[in-house]
């Protein structure tokens, strides 16, 4: 009996401390309190660059709209349909939106909410003298195209092992793999918000 | 004959279950998919991979995908200058889905490849060609790191070995989607934009449209431009491939939204896109005003010495298209004449320098700014300033006549304001004071005592303008010269005889 506790007393003190290893979740979402989450169709615009990787405003829109697509929740515009937007309104990418501009959206591309997202800080690091892993900072806004107000901010950073489960499982080792999994908090965590198609 | 009915009939029954039973068990008709080339952005931003779209081929095919010739896919896109996945928009999708007879197209973004270590990343989207929406997408990631195997067998190396398993699994799925071949509405458009030049006009003003636009099928009859000035059709202009048009302006001002209405055939179906482009109509020029600062108001006239400031005002905001400012001499000659496009800044400096960079004379300057809308409204407004950037010149000069000696003081030159203070001081050459003196108004004398055998004395000046400018005249050698004595010559009244 006493050699039971103890092989529980040990298992627990393990679980304590590998639960001290995982890293805690910085996803910050504050909605607006008027905010109408009722969104079917999204239009997620090239994101904002703030880091020196010249692709990573493209590989993040478009790992995020693919996780937006795989969520099932929204119905996606297509990323040419929103770069004709941009051409024929002589936009460039990441340039500020105007009330006209969220409004033609919402009529010619039939758009409930446009994603505007920067990405802010990326890179490799090595943490607790370890191997490298990536991180990242994102931003994202969400507009309601039908009145043009902003609906909703979410901030999010995270180091590839943040999702260590045990020695080196479950550490993200890629960029891409870390933008998934941030994208999918994030799209989750609207959710959990009330952010649906009703 | 009877025994054999209910046997004839049983084997019917069976005959055709066994059909129905053969038919299931045939596969359904393989769906025939539309691969793009894969982007690759670990190349750059417009990066494909021709290699990598090649395994995802091989990996579609045995997931049991039927695929679109990649080179039927190449030209396709060449044919309609496809470079990226940028401009991809519903009406492309749709064009390949009713070219190919194909209900799906794949797109994917290799999203990193090999950095630093053995890794991949890819992102996969499915379109679906009947309304060119996403309706399937995936991605994943992973790197030699995160495949640790027990005592490293089966270890993968290589991006190769990382690559085939992680596709295998990531489009699995996709095999699985049915969806079947459904021809797209003829009546599709890609609508490329529509030009309204000028964008500012004044009421009344023709506006005139191009419309690019392309068809998928059947061009409608008429296509119409519909705004508050009412509908007005545009022409096709085949050089061109593009519709024109042109219509006049409403008098009122405001901002009008431009309706695109699409009319097909006789029974005129209708398609209203809304809100296609803008213009807007202004028909008050911008209401500038002039403000100086920096200068001395000096009566009812405004006058400098240094610089001066130029604050334009402009009381309702509106797009500038340019604006001017000239100077003009008062008797009109211009000495700076400056043009330029969009927004007047806030605030301009003259430093009483003509176009040519060199200090203007004094005297008294006609300012004017010119501002004009994009709708060609012009508005102006002049200020005029005294420009005295040095104090008045003073002519100094000695008179002598017998014992006693004048220094006569006065100004010449052109000037606009006077010395409203000089002082001065007149020395032998040894340095004896001969006299001094001070005043506020000129000209002055001033009398003094040559001393005997000089020939010259040394004058020295100071003194200051209204303005402030300073004036200072130091040891100027000045003559001293003899007033030769008038002898008046007396008419004789009358001839009087000498004797």
């Amino acid at each position: 009996m006493i050699g039971w506790i103890k092989h529980c007393g040990v298992l627990l003190l393990l679980l304590g401390l590998l639960a001290g290893c995982a890293g805690h979740s910085k996803l910050q979402t504050r909605l607006v309190a008027s905010a109408d989450t009722n969104v079917c169709r999204i239009a997620v615009m090239p994101f904002e660059n703030w880091t020196r990787n010249s692709e990573l405003s493209l590989l993040v829109s478009r790992l995020f709209s693919a996780e937006l697509v795989r969520s099932q929740q929204f119905n996606l515009v297509q990323e040419g349909n929103v770069g004709m937007f941009l051409l024929r309104h002589r936009l460039l990418p990441g340039a500020l939106l105007y009330k006209d501009h969220y409004e033609a959206l919402n009529s010619q591309l039939e758009v409930d909410a446009v994603v505007q997202g920067r990405v802010v800080d990326a890179g490799t690091e090595s943490r607790y003298g370890g191997t490298p892993v990536p991180y990242l900072s994102l931003n994202i806004d969400l507009y309601d195209a039908r009145t043009g107000q902003l609906l909703l901010n979410s901030v999010h950073q995270r180091w590839g092992d943040d999702y260590r489960k045990i020695l080196h499982f479950g550490v993200v080792t890629t960029s891409s793999g870390l933008i998934k999994k941030m994208s999918q908090e994030i799209i989750n965590d609207w959710f959990d918000k009330g952010v649906k198609c009703r | 004959m009877p025994l054999f009915q209910p046997l004839y009939k049983s084997a019917m029954i069976l005959l055709a279950v066994a059909a129905l039973l053969l038919f299931d068990s045939f596969p359904a008709p393989a769906q025939k998919l539309v691969l793009l080339p894969m982007a690759d952005l670990s190349k750059g931003e417009n990066g494909v991979n021709l290699a990598f779209t090649k395994t995802v081929e091989t990996t579609l095919k045995q997931l049991g995908v039927e695929l679109v010739s990649s080179n039927k896919v190449m030209l396709f896109m060449a044919k309609n200058k496809i470079r990226s996945y940028h401009y991809l928009d519903d009406f492309l999708v749709k064009k390949i889905g009713t070219e190919f007879d194909s209900p799906l197209v794949l797109i994917g973004t290799i999203a990193e490849l090999d950095t630093p270590e053995p890794s991949i990343g890819v992102t996969f989207t499915a379109l679906d060609t009947a309304d060119g929406n996403p309706v399937w997408a995936t991605s994943a990631a992973t790197s030699a790191r995160e495949q640790v195997r027990i005592l490293g067998i089966g270890q993968p190396e290589t991006t190769a070995d990382l690559a085939r398993p992680l596709l295998k699994k990531a489009l699995a799925p996709l095999a699985k989607l049915a969806h079947k071949s459904e021809l797209s509405e003829s009546r599709d458009f890609q609508l490329l934009g529509l030009q309204l030049s000028p964008g500012y006009v004044k009421g009344g003003q023709a506006v005139e449209g191009t419309l690019k636009i392309h068809f998928l099928g059947k061009r409608p009859t008429l296509i119409a431009v519909e705004s508050a000035a009412g509908k007005s059709y545009l022409q096709y202009d085949r050089r061109t491939d593009s519709y024109q048009g042109e219509w006049f302006a409403p008098r009122k001002d405001g901002s009008y939204k431009v309706d695109l209405r699409l009319e097909w055939g006789r029974e005129r179906t209708v398609k209203l896109i809304k809100a296609v482009a803008s213009y807007e109509v202004i028909n008050e020029p911008p209401g500038l005003s002039m403000e100086i600062k920096k200068a001395v108001k000096v009566g009812q006239r405004l006058a400098f010495r240094n610089h001066i400031l130029i604050l334009p005002r402009i009381s309702n905001i509106r797009p500038m298209a340019g604006w001017s400012l000239e100077i003009k001499k008062d008797n009109g000659d211009s000495v700076v004449y400056e043009e330029y496009e969009g927004d007047m800044p806030e605030r301009m400096v003259w430093e009483g320098r003509g176009s040519d960079g060199f200090m203007l004379a004094n005297g008294v300057y006609d300012i004017t700014l010119r501002v004009w809308d994009l709708a060609g409204n012009r508005s102006a407004d002049t200020r005029r300033v005294a420009l005295q950037a040095s104090a008045p010149k003073v002519l100094a000069r000695i008179t002598h006549s017998g014992s006693k000696a004048n220094l006569n003081l006065s100004v010449e030159g052109h000037y606009e304001f006077p010395l409203t203070s000089w002082q001065v001081k007149l020395q032998s050459p040894s340095g004896k004071l001969l006299v001094k003196g001070k005043g506020t108004e000129l000209p002055a004398i001033l009398e003094f005592s040559p001393p005997e055998g000089v020939s010259y004395a040394l004058v020295t000046i100071s003194g200051e303008d209204l303005l402030g400018n300073r004036l200072h005249i130091r040891r100027q050698k000045l003559p001293i010269i003899a007033v030769k004595k008038k002898i008046k010559v007396q008419k004789a009244k009358s001839w009087v005889p000498d004797f």
